[in-house]
């Protein structure tokens, strides 16, 4: 049986070499490479877009944006150009009333900010005046869970780098086994295995180890070309070839519920794009949407965070194994179970 | 060039299409990925930060810190901080003698702290100044308007790969052969495709920035817009039609003709503005910053017509460079 799978997985490698992936492969993790090192940013600045207008004799707030808020704050002096800066939709507007100091703030919001995002702008230009009167941001006292130590926020660019390794090396699979599995299907490879003492468990297993390797093969390349050889490759490497074998996994079971390639495109498009969502709340961390911690992406892109830039909680990596291999416990079976009715039972 | 044969090969891939659920797909791709816009959009744009409370802090401050953020209320201290050392970044609040202390994981960043502690402040005290809102009435949000521009580039990419698939299809059947002796020139065969794909490209933008409620904008200039920018969709498409021999190695070069394609938009939002004019030369730049102009910015007539303008001539120049060689890749009579 091992020899069979060993057979299995070396065939579906060459299969991949042939027809361009691990060129593809090193290609893009290049690529990605480059745009992290060279051209993306590492503070990518971008916060709140203001339209200050102070009317105030001191024009002390107007001074402090100038020279202490950081950000693109825009400083306008005639109602004609405070009206004409909020054109576009994604500014606001705070127009400062009194006679030699500050007396009321107007803030002008466009229409479509959500009332909390209104309420918090107005509680941090409050602490803003309260700073330039008192001298000080409002402080509380602090308790940190975690002891002191811990890595420095990653700066924006290799920030990317866990969601490319997600994106790029754990879900490669997602794609590209059900590539696989239309290909054999057109060749009837599949009719010529059924008749080998070959079962589909070591199938299965042997397109998982494949996809698997390639998924090593991406991750280590972009990791050595952003983050360079140094890094935590105990962590890594087990976390993607884990989260590779349930994305392939996931593949072949929703390919099996199609006839061709063509069919199975845009869905498995649509369960990549669904499965990358996790993104968002690794770059928003305010928004709450408690739905997305099911899918099996949101502990593996913070098990990969933590393995690039650890922050001592190893719990992390542990969490996302777990959860990543209750995923493969069920998606195992069903792989067998929908691979044997498909392509065996109705023999398509 | 025959318009009835053009209509023909474009009459014969749809009801391929339709035999193999892919345009049933089609059709159900756009609403799909716009409900789930729909249902994200709000709670990203109108994300702050996550507090988590104990009922310690009292109703009445609770309800306060929720006007701000998320925040949600669990039993006793353990809880709290189980909760704040959760995956996602949380910033725990509790009432001690004589005052209020932030729970950390030591791990968040400095903005989400001081953010806590300048809500938890304005939740308590007074201001320090007197502030007033106006609103100008705008109800198209930018973040909706971001993610349309994106939809509207997905689905060119996407009409380019279904172009690909069918060109690879009919290689792959030996259909080529048999069109290759029927009275049709290749420029017939590639029209037909390319009307195909037009319009999944103008249903599936129509659709999803319909369906995500991107606007107002006016029809005619997306219109215009995405009637230039299938060109450079169109390229990607019967490139990767023309160099791949089966669909496996069509998927390896839909990845990077796609990768290519959506990267130009997302890199536009990362580069710095000095470096922006590396994209210059590529037509998707100027499709998204004509998508951006309409969806987002409320661009003029004027502003489209050079953006798409630049961007057409890119695209006819790469178009001119092309000919020769898909020429010989896609001929039917070898």
């Amino acid at each position: 049986m091992r020899r069979r799978f060993w057979a299995l997985a070396v065939r579906d490698l060459k299969l991949v070499v042939r027809n361009h992936h691990l060129t593809i492969v090193v290609a893009v993790a290049v690529l990605y490479s480059l745009l992290v090192r060279f051209l993306i940013p590492a503070d990518p600045g971008v916060t709140l877009n203001l339209v200050v207008w102070d009317q105030t004799g001191a024009r002390a707030l107007a001074h402090w944006y100038g020279e202490a808020a950081p950000g693109p704050v825009l400083l306008v002096d005639t109602e004609t150009a405070y009206a004409e800066a909020l054109e576009p939709g994604n500014r606001i507007g705070v127009k400062v009333i009194g006679g030699h100091l500050p007396e009321a703030v107007e803030l002008t919001f466009q229409g479509h900010e959500s009332s909390r995002v209104r309420r918090v702008l107005e509680a941090t230009l409050n602490a803003q005046v309260a700073a330039m009167l008192r001298g000080e941001y409002p402080r509380f006292p602090v308790t940190s869970l975690r002891p002191p130590g811990g890595g420095e926020q990653p700066p924006f660019n290799l920030s990317l780098v866990p969601v490319l390794v997600l994106f790029e090396a754990a879900m490669l699979g997602m794609l590209l086994a059900g590539v696989l599995l239309f290909a054999e299907k057109d060749e009837q490879t599949l009719r010529a295995y059924r008749v080998t003492p070959g079962g589909t468990v070591e199938y299965l297993l042997a397109r998982c180890a494949a996809m698997g390797m390639l998924a090593l093969v991406s991750a280590g390349l972009l990791t050595v070309l952003t983050i360079g050889p140094a890094t935590n490759w105990a962590g890594i490497l087990p976390v993607v070839f884990l989260g590779s074998l349930v994305f392939t996994l996931v593949a072949m079971v929703l390919a099996n519920l199609f006839k061709n390639l063509g069919q199975f495109y845009l869905p498995s498009f649509l369960l990549m794009l669904a499965l990358m969502l996790p993104v968002i709340t690794y770059f928003q961390p305010g928004v709450s949407l408690p739905l997305l911690h099911l899918l099996p992406t949101h502990p593996l892109i913070y098990a990969l965070r933590e393995a690039y830039f650890p922050t001592g909680s190893p719990q992390v990596l542990s969490r996302a194994a777990l959860q990543l291999l209750a995923t493969f416990a069920v998606a195992f079976p069903l792989a067998v179970w929908t691979f044997r009715r498909q392509l065996v039972v109705k023999d398509v | 060039m025959s318009a009835r044969r053009v209509w023909s090969i474009a009459g014969r891939d749809l009801k391929s299409s339709l035999r193999d659920v892919i345009a049933a797909w089609v059709l159900v791709f756009p609403p799909i990925l716009a409900l789930i816009a729909r249902l994200l959009v709000p709670a990203v744009g109108g994300a702050t930060v996550k507090l988590v409370a104990t009922p310690g802090l009292g109703d009445a401050l609770v309800d306060r810190l929720a006007e701000y953020a998320a925040v949600e209320v669990v039993p006793d201290r353990p809880a709290l901080d189980s909760r704040v050392l959760g995956l996602d970044a949380a910033v725990g609040l509790v009432a001690e003698e004589g005052g209020y202390r932030l729970v950390l994981e030591g791990n968040e960043g400095e903005e989400a702290a001081a953010l806590a502690a300048i809500i938890l402040a304005d939740s308590l005290g007074e201001r320090a100044i007197s502030i007033r809102s106006v609103d100008r009435g705008r109800t198209g949000s930018p973040v909706t308007g971001f993610v349309a521009v994106l939809f509207a580039m997905m689905s060119l990419v996407l009409a380019g790969s279904l172009m690909s698939l069918s060109v690879v299809e009919d290689k792959e059947t030996g259909s080529i052969h048999a069109i290759a002796v029927a009275p049709l020139s290749r420029r017939e065969y590639l029209a037909g495709k390319g009307i195909l794909g037009l319009g999944v490209a103008l249903l599936n933008v129509s659709l999803m920035l319909y369906l995500i409620g991107a606007g107002p904008f006016d029809p005619a200039k997306v219109l215009v817009i995405t009637l230039a920018g299938f060109v450079s969709a169109a390229l990607v498409g019967f490139y990767v039609g023309a160099i791949s021999d089966n669909q496996v190695s069509a998927i390896a070069g839909m990845k990077t003709g796609n990768l290519l394609f959506l990267l130009v938009p997302l890199l536009t939002l990362a580069l710095p503005d000095r470096l922006e004019s590396v994209l210059y030369p590529l037509p998707t730049y100027w499709t998204f910053l004509a998508y951006r102009g309409v969806l987002v910015e409320g661009a003029g007539w004027p502003e489209v017509l050079r953006l798409t303008g630049i961007n057409l001539v890119l695209s006819l120049a790469l178009v001119a460079v092309s000919v020769r060689f898909l020429g010989r890749r896609l001929s039917l009579r070898g």
